[in-house]
């Protein structure tokens, strides 16, 4: 079994990024949404770190909360709560509700 | 507890697929335990969704940097200190 991609210890990894950004508004909502998901018993820390893990590697190299809905929506669908069609078919009603 | 402070312990060299909580880097390394931290539900376990029981016992490890990484230029002395499962470790050296 060779090390996974999260696994990263003594990797080349090059610099370490220090420019400080904003966190956009999305991500805080992403984080708030895992928040929730934790409170009600829906989803736990460990196994969020496993779909994170799990991700394929094109989808764990996007943004940090990228990874997280990825993982959170794969995770939904394991517990057979949501399907990622109804999560993508509610984003779409939201989107196309704020652009009026 | 199943390994006290001092204690020789050699990580295992241990690849099982999925969510693990041993970095790939220390597997195989040699340290000593610093302290007990506790007993904990499984967390790898509890990311498959079981209930995590038996509770595992943390123990703090202290490696030297020289053990981890073969080419390491600073000092003999330093050192790294992790925090690794008990089913993670077994004990080494003959006391």
């Amino acid at each position: 079994m060779s090390q996974r991609q999260h696994d990263m210890g003594g990797m080349e990894a090059g610099p370490v990024e220090s420019d400080e950004h904003a966190t956009e508004p999305w991500a805080k909502m992403i984080t708030s949404l895992a928040a929730a998901l934790r409170d009600h018993d829906i989803m736990r820390i460990d196994e969020l770190r496993r779909a994170l893990e799990d991700l394929p590697e094109d989808i764990y190299k996007q943004e940090y909360f990228e990874r997280w809905s990825e993982a959170m929506i794969n995770l939904l669908e394991e517990k057979g709560l949501l399907s990622r069609g109804e999560v993508m078919g509610k984003m779409d009603a939201l989107k196309a509700q704020l652009e009026g | 507890m199943m390994f006290s402070v001092g204690d020789r312990v050699r990580i295992k060299d241990s690849h099982p697929p999925g969510h693990r909580r041993t970095p790939y880097y220390v597997r195989g390394k040699t340290g000593v335990v610093e302290r007990y931290c506790g007993d904990f539900k499984n967390p790898e376990e509890l990311a498959y969704g079981f209930d995590g029981t038996p509770k595992r016992e943390l123990y703090r490890v202290r490696i030297t940097q020289t053990e981890l990484w073969p080419d390491y230029e600073g000092s003999d002395s330093d050192t790294l200190d992790l925090e690794i499962y008990d089913h993670w470790l077994e004990k080494i050296g003959g006391q």
